[in-house]
């Protein structure tokens, strides 16, 4: 695509935090001989970003573990991630 | 959650553009605290004021229509990055509730060399000592130090 309809002379530059194995083989295809900078993986989580897990007995016992851990902890805004659309119905 | 007291929003794919603004702007100006999302938004929200993100599924994807799921760091990242940002500090906690979730989390946590705690869920109040405790440490140890971090986009 890029060498039928887009001119010659433009540059390409691709950013991302991340770049999973396909998308690099696409990136060297899409800007080849471009200049890289890259991280390793294990520089790229932030520092100030604590990370815990919770161990919940089941699908069905996250709720509950969620409703416990924020009647315990007084937060400011927060973002919950859910893998299928259904979840986020707000009941 | 709701039932819970707390004021939440969700944001789906479904959501069109302006539908989307007003449910994000609900966000970000406070009037909602909570936001349930799902892998669409993991990218490109920019709330400063986000303390914590709630991994409620471990994040995975499929290796093709029907291979195995695997674990996916990228997504991981991009949903934690939600949180902590311009140096802020940021919780990020998993739910585990397989075998296969864990499996998953410990490979996510091996890809990117950093340590995802457990924390024990049978007491509660010592729970709470914990995280307060956690909350405090990486607040100490980020504001302090004054590092520029680094910003997943």
């Amino acid at each position: 695509m890029r060498n039928s309809l887009l001119p010659k002379n433009i540059q390409v530059v691709l950013f991302s935090a991340t770049f999973p194995e396909n998308v690099v083989r696409y990136a060297h295809n899409f800007a080849p001989e471009a200049n890289e900078m890259t991280l390793r993986h294990e520089d790229l989580t932030v520092e100030g970003i604590k990370q815990i897990y919770l161990d919940c007995d089941n699908d069905e016992a996250k709720y509950d573990t969620l409703v416990k851990f924020y009647g315990m902890l007084t937060i400011g805004s927060s973002i919950i991630f859910v893998k299928v659309c259904e979840r986020t119905e707000v009941p | 959650m709701t039932a819970e007291g707390h004021k939440v929003v969700a944001l789906t794919g479904a959501y069109e553009g302006a539908q989307r603004d007003v449910v994000i702007d609900a966000f970000r100006l406070g009037h909602a605290k909570v936001l349930i999302s799902t892998n669409v938004l993991a990218r490109g929200i920019d709330v400063s004021s986000v303390s914590m993100v709630v991994n409620y599924d471990v994040p995975d994807m499929q290796t093709g229509p029907r291979g195995p799921s695997v674990a996916d760091p990228q997504t991981y990242l991009h949903r934690i990055g939600r949180t902590g940002r311009f140096g802020r500090v940021g919780v990020a906690v998993s739910f585990v509730s397989s075998k296969e979730d864990w499996h998953k989390l410990m490979e996510i946590s091996k890809y990117f060399g950093s340590e995802i705690t457990r924390l024990d869920t049978s007491d509660w109040d010592d729970l709470e000592e914990q995280v307060t405790k956690i909350i405090k440490s990486s607040r100490a140890g980020s504001n302090f130090k004054g590092n520029a971090s680094t910003q997943v986009a």
